[in-house]
C-alpha cells in the first residue's frame, strides 16, 4: 500500500477494478445511491491493480470502520456526457498516489474539446454522471458489506 | 346433492367484516407513507444536530441552506403524499433524498453550494436532470414530476 517512491501509472485498462468506500445508507434497494458519489474533481477510488478491497477502509485511527467496499470497473465510468445547452464533458481516471496509499486515484473531468486541465462540470451534468455510474453498481458488487451509515460515528 | 344455504343474518356480518378488512388496507398504505415521512424528518433533525465527525471523513457537513431547503421540501412533499425512501448526508456536501418505486427512481440534492438538483431515472430509460430554486413553486413542481415518474 505504501508508495515507496513509485511513479504513477497513467494507463487504466477498461477491465481494471476500482474500489470505492460506501456507507450502509448509501445503498438503496439493490443499487448504489448517487449520494455516495462526489462530483468531479474529488471522488477517490483505489486501483485494483495495486491494492486489495480492505485497503480502502484503512485508517490509523479507525475512521472508516464499519463502512463497506464496492468494486466496479474502469469501463463502468461514463466516457462523456453531451448536453444540448452547455459544454460536453469527458470523464477519466487519474492515478494520484499518496505516500500511505499508492493505489489512490481520482475520477476527473475535462471539457470537450479537451483543455488538458481538470474542468468541473455543472451540478446537473455531474449528477447525471453520478447516476450513470450508480446504475452500474449493484448489490453483487459489494465486496465488504457496510454496517455503518454516513451519519453515524465509528463507535456506534 | 348440492346444498344451498339460505341467506342468513350471519352473511351480512361477514360482508361487514370483509369491508372492514378492505378499509383497513387503505389506511395501512397511507400510514406506511406517513411513517416514511416521519422517518425522513427525524433523520434530517439528527443530521442537523450531529455532524462533528464528518470533517474527519473529508465530507462537507450539510450547512444551513441545505438543511433549511430539505426541511421545506419535506413539508411540501408531505402535503402531496410524497415521502422519500431515504434521506442522507450527501458525499458531495449537502442533504440527499432518494425515492424508489420498483425500477423507477428519483433523487433530490440540496447542496451546500446553495444549488438544488433533481433527477428522475430508471434502469433502462433516459435520465432527466434539472436544477431548481428554493421556493414553493419549484419544489411543488418537482414533487409532481417525481410522483408521475415513480407511478409510470
Amino acid at each position: 500500500m505504501l508508495r515507496l517512491g513509485r511513479e504513477p501509472v497513467s494507463e487504466f485498462l477498461p477491465e481494471e477494478t476500482l474500489y470505492l468506500r460506501y456507507a450502509s445508507n448509501h445503498f438503496l434497494e439493490g443499487q448504489l445511491d448517487p449520494a455516495a458519489i462526489r462530483s468531479q474533481p474529488g471522488q477517490s477510488v483505489n486501483r485494483g491493480q495495486f491494492s486489495e478491497p480492505e485497503d480502502v477502509l484503512f485508517s490509523e485511527f479507525g475512521l472508516f470502520d464499519g463502512f463497506g467496499v464496492i468494486g466496479f470497473w474502469v469501463r463502468d465510468i461514463p466516457i462523456e456526457l453531451v448536453k444540448a445547452n452547455g459544454p460536453a464533458y469527458c470523464f477519466f481516471m487519474t492515478h494520484t498516489p499518496l505516500d500511505q496509499n499508492y493505489a489512490h486515484s481520482e475520477i476527473n473531468s475535462d471539457q470537450i474539446p479537451r483543455t488538458g486541465q481538470i474542468k468541473r462540470p455543472s451540478k446537473t451534468v455531474s449528477l447525471e454522471f453520478r447516476i450513470a455510474l450508480c446504475k452500474k453498481i449493484k448489490r453483487e458488487q459489494i465486496l465488504i458489506e457496510a454496517v455503518r451509515a454516513i451519519g453515524e460515528s465509528p463507535q456506534n | 346433492m348440492a346444498y344451498i344455504r339460505p341467506i342468513a343474518d350471519d352473511d351480512r356480518s361477514q360482508t361487514q367484516t370483509a369491508h372492514r378488512i378492505e378499509l383497513r388496507l387503505d389506511p395501512s398504505a397511507f400510514w406506511q407513507r406517513n411513517l416514511r415521512g416521519q422517518r425522513a424528518r427525524r433523520e434530517l433533525e439528527v443530521i442537523a444536530r450531529s455532524q462533528s465527525h464528518l470533517r474527519s471523513l473529508e465530507v462537507d457537513p450539510p450547512n444551513e441552506f441545505s438543511i433549511r431547503s430539505a426541511r421545506l421540501a419535506l413539508k411540501l412533499f408531505e402535503v402531496k403524499g410524497l415521502n422519500p425512501s431515504s434521506l442522507s448526508i450527501s458525499m458531495d456536501g449537502g442533504v440527499a433524498m432518494s425515492f424508489v418505486a420498483g425500477n423507477n427512481r428519483a433523487f433530490l440534492e440540496f447542496c451546500n453550494s446553495e444549488e438544488i438538483v433533481a433527477a428522475c431515472y430508471s434502469e433502462l430509460g433516459a435520465t432527466v436532470v434539472w436544477q431548481l430554486q428554493e421556493n414553493q413553486k419549484d419544489l411543488s413542481e418537482a414533487a409532481i414530476k417525481i410522483r408521475v415518474h415513480l407511478a409510470s
